[in-house]
């Protein structure tokens, strides 16, 4: 099991607002640490050629303290670009945060009204999400097409139909399963 | 959940004492525990070889994982590295920049262990269920 669990963070946002911005604040320097630390390990860089070929001063040994905190965005971004990848920065509910925390599958619809406009813990905590089990969609893979009785098969195989036929997939509302998550 | 890297255990008693379990469930607070679970989050999906200072300090036999800053002072917790297992063998949370207590303690646990005296048990980090 990992070292934290839904149910522990739940109670972890609903002790209050001070519990809550001391979380954020704690795992996004902790989160940010560490990440500078395992990919600048994993491209075999020092922290003073990271430092280099970020254009930033040797600061390396706070930004990857776990304790320090005060990473800046312009850093983060200047640190992006030499280790070519891609950064995040985002408001999120709670709910979304805890499901990331705790290892939860979530489904990110991307940009959305609801992503732009985040509900606050208190509108969260009135709608009931923190009581509703987490849940993703289990997709079934069934093919949108008739298939004679005299082909049907145990196992589905795409070469089954023939190379001219792109094969769909329906994914009904009444036919989704909730998988309980936990 | 990706598989964690690390697994936690902690020591064990001939008395069957878990030790180092019962000072992180009665002896932190909430707030105190958190502040571990998230460094353990971390840490347990981190290389061995990372493992470093300001927040790891490797003695050679014992290590001790720190967290600086709590209203209560330096929250420390010494093991012991085992392969892919860290065997906590004594905590601390005191306002002290050496804690040489600490060590001892955790030096003479560890001590127990190579001899075969005393075992470890699955560290929980979760609240302990009412």
């Amino acid at each position: 099991m990992g070292s934290i669990s839904k149910k522990d963070l739940v109670e972890r946002v609903r002790r209050g607002k001070v519990t809550r911005d001391q979380m954020v604040a704690n795992n996004l320097s902790e989160g940010i640490a560490f990440q500078i630390q395992a990919t600048r390990d994993a491209r075999g860089w020092t922290q003073a050629e990271l430092a280099g070929r970020a254009g930033i001063a040797n600061n390396l040994p706070r930004l990857e303290d776990p304790d320090y905190g005060k990473q800046t965005i312009t850093t983060l971004k200047k640190l992006t670009s030499a280790l070519d990848v891609a950064l995040v920065v985002r408001f999120v509910p709670f709910s979304q945060y805890i499901d990331w925390l705790s290892g939860t599958p979530h489904l990110d619809e991307g940009i959305s009204p609801e992503s732009l406009a985040v509900p606050s813990f208190v509108d969260e905590e009135k709608s009931g999400v923190f009581e509703k089990k987490s849940q993703y969609w289990k997709v079934d893979l069934t093919p949108e097409i008739a298939v004679p009785e005299t082909e049907k098969q145990d196992t589905f195989s795409m070469a089954s139909y023939g190379e001219t036929i792109t094969p769909t997939f329906m994914i009904a509302e009444s036919e989704r399963e909730m998988v309980n998550a936990y | 959940m990706a598989e964690a890297l690390w697994k936690f255990r902690g020591f064990v008693t001939d008395a069957l004492t878990e030790v180092v379990q019962n000072w992180y469930w009665d002896e932190l607070t909430k707030d105190e525990r958190d502040l571990i679970r998230d460094r353990i989050a971390h840490l347990e999906h981190l290389k061995g070889h990372l493992w470093k200072e300001p927040y790891y300090e490797d003695f050679g036999d014992i290590g001790e994982i720190k967290k600086k800053s709590t209203p209560r002072g330096a929250l420390r917790i010494y093991g012991v590295k085992k392969s892919d297992v860290f065997v906590l063998l004594n905590g601390v949370l005191k306002k002290v920049t050496r804690d040489s207590r600490g060590t001892d303690l955790a030096r003479k646990r560890l001590k127990l262990l190579n001899n075969g005296r005393g075992n470890t048990h699955g560290f929980n980090f979760q609240e302990r269920s009412s």
